[in-house]
């Protein structure tokens, strides 16, 4: 049995919103990516692994412990950081730290001083007054500073810049190594992709599937535009390209744009003949993965709960954080 | 309960607390200043001539001693509206701001349960109502006793403001209870100043003349029978207790309903 188990889940918020039959669960000393759009039910899972909201239907759990019911005892070996940062607003930075770890009933602040340090913070002024990534470091030392085993983090590295995410990355592998157990949702899947093994994939409140990353990062594709030195150059890469049977290529003047699944080598082969003046990648966002992900490997699983005509709507008009 | 919290709300409620009582302690003072034995037949044809206007704030009586002349003075009017006007903004604060603003998830997110952060919040609603009775009744005692040494009968005294704790946590349990139902401040603060304003209103116009007498039985601070206190009457302290015992059951209603319901954190 998994350290968090989550059984057939419903949470119906109407008009689609919501979880509906969710079900998954994080084994010990595993770091498990939670990965799905905006919107799609994430942080309304992660309310309900907190005890704030009743599931209407199945049952979550938590050590074995209700997480509804008994959601103070599972507190106490819990690490949460909130998808949306709100704090004390007339406190200080510091004195925010002060005070949740008085209310975690810590003898000291643990962690804190170690973690500020990593991220190079110094909250000294006034929460109100902070940038939203500074907000973000005082709730990941909020998170960490009682070294829980259980760790749940909504969006942990929203807010914070490249540095900072890689940072954070660190502070995930080296808890993964001392054995903890952490619930992290995302909506990019390069944060999952270094960090976790696995991954739970869901889309409108249900679940997508669950996925090794590693066979994920191998269906993702990329895009990759090329400016070639002349037209002519161009034209004749196209050709070339289509070809090779590897996959569609558009052309503009010099510039020629294409897709790449997998292996980059047969692209990189190719392209090496010709004069090329530069290259961009850029790297899929996460609804074009899935569909990617879906088309290729098994194309009848995707259409087996009707995600096949909810794509459009599921990708846009979900702005709006569920509940 | 929790001790740390408590703590947290009394020193931010603090500023708040000592502006409130200032104000109170101000009129209370003006009020007692302006007692003058000599002085109660002038301000009785004062009254006599706008009759309607001095009941409507409860000064019906000018009084003939110095603790009818506070009472009727002060514990009509300005001692309900001016502590109510703290007890909804304190209540919003205590529970449904936090709520709104998301910050609940970290009081949340330890090892304490719901009710006993509820409770904690209950207290510090509480011992500020007893705070506030407590500085202005001891500050009003004192001042009429360096003013008009002897004057003030301190056992009526007591038992009046004994009946207006009562009325605060009343106040106290009503907002408190709006706080735990709603998760947006401004709801919370609408319905509870909604549900004060009534209960003054209509005790204003009740007192006003004999055509509106009857909207006495429609608002709860009919309960708060001062002459009575004054006196000791039997009915005026089943009023008293009335107002504890509601004030007291919002409260615990409060808490329950917060344990029990979904929180959009």
């Amino acid at each position: 049995m998994g350290v968090i188990e989550v059984n057939h889940v419903t949470k119906d918020y109407g008009r689609g919103r919501g979880v509906f039959d969710l079900s998954f669960s994080v084994d010990e000393g595993e770091v498990l990516g939670f990965l799905g759009p905006n919107g799609a039910g994430k942080t309304t899972t992660i309310r309900q692994l907190m005890g704030f909201i009743r599931p209407d239907g199945g049952s979550l759990q938590i050590c074995g412990k209700d997480c509804f019911k008994e959601r103070d005892v599972i507190q106490r070996s819990l690490g949460y950081l909130p998808g949306e940062i709100a704090f004390i607003d007339s406190m200080k930075g510091m004195e925010f730290v002060r005070f949740v770890a008085r209310m975690k009933e810590m003898k000291d602040l643990g962690r804190a001083g170690e973690l500020m340090e990593r991220f190079e913070l110094h909250p000294d002024g006034k929460i109100s007054r902070m940038s939203k990534g500074m907000k973000q470091k005082i709730g990941i030392v909020c998170a960490f500073m009682n070294d829980p085993s259980i760790l749940i983090l909504d969006e942990p590295t929203s807010g914070l810049d490249p540095l900072m995410q890689n940072r954070f990355v660190e502070l995930i592998l080296e808890e993964r190594k001392r054995g903890k157990t952490i619930l992290m949702s995302s909506h990019m899947f390069e944060e999952i992709e270094k960090t976790c093994r696995r991954a739970v994939i869901i889309k409108a409140g249900r679940l997508v599937s669950v996925e090794d990353v590693e066979k994920l990062r191998d269906s993702k594709g990329k895009k990759i535009e090329v400016r070639f030195a002349n037209e002519g150059q161009a034209g004749a890469f196209v050709k070339e390209y289509a070809l090779s049977e590897h996959g569609k290529a558009w052309r503009q003047d010099a510039v020629v744009g294409l897709q790449i699944q997998g292996s980059m080598d047969a692209f990189l082969k190719t392209v090496s003949r010709y004069h090329v003046v530069d290259l961009q990648t850029q790297s899929q966002s996460l609804e074009e993965l899935f569909m990617h992900f879906y088309g290729e490997s098994e194309g009848g699983k995707g259409g087996e709960d009707g995600s096949g005509e909810n794509d459009g709507g599921v990708v846009r008009g979900k702005g709006v954080h569920v509940g | 309960m929790s001790g740390v919290l408590f703590w947290k709300e009394m020193k931010s409620n603090l500023f708040l607390f000592v502006i409130f009582v200032g104000v109170l302690l101000m009129y209370a003072a003006t009020i007692i200043y302006m007692f003058d034995p000599q002085m109660a037949d002038s301000l009785r044809q004062m009254t006599e001539s706008m009759p309607e206007l001095f009941a409507a704030f409860g000064m019906a009586t000018v009084g003939e001693n110095l603790l009818e002349f506070v009472s009727n003075y002060l514990y009509g009017m300005i001692f309900l509206a001016f502590p109510a006007v703290y007890l909804v903004i304190l209540a919003k604060r205590l529970i449904a701001g936090y709520v709104d603003n998301g910050s609940m998830a970290y009081l949340l997110a330890t090892p304490k349960k719901r009710v006993q952060i509820a409770l904690t919040q209950v207290s510090v609603m509480l011992v500020t109502c007893v705070l506030v009775v407590a500085v202005v009744a001891s500050v009003m005692a004192i001042l009429a006793e360096g003013m008009f040494p002897g004057e003030l009968d301190m056992e009526g005294f007591l038992r009046v403001n004994v009946g207006w704790l009562g009325v605060l946590v009343f106040f106290g349990g009503i907002c408190f209870l709006f706080s735990c139902i709603f998760n947006q401040s401004r709801y919370a603060v609408g319905c509870s100043s909604a549900a004060v304003v009534y209960a003054i209103l209509l005790q204003m116009l009740s007192q006003v003349g004999d055509s509106l007498e009857k909207l006495r039985y429609l608002t709860p601070l009919t309960l708060f029978d001062i002459e009575g206190l004054t006196s000791g009457t039997k009915e005026a302290w089943m009023g008293c207790v009335t107002f504890y015992v509601v004030g007291l059951a919002c409260m615990a209603a409060g808490v329950i309903y917060f344990d029990k319901k979904n929180l959009p954190l």
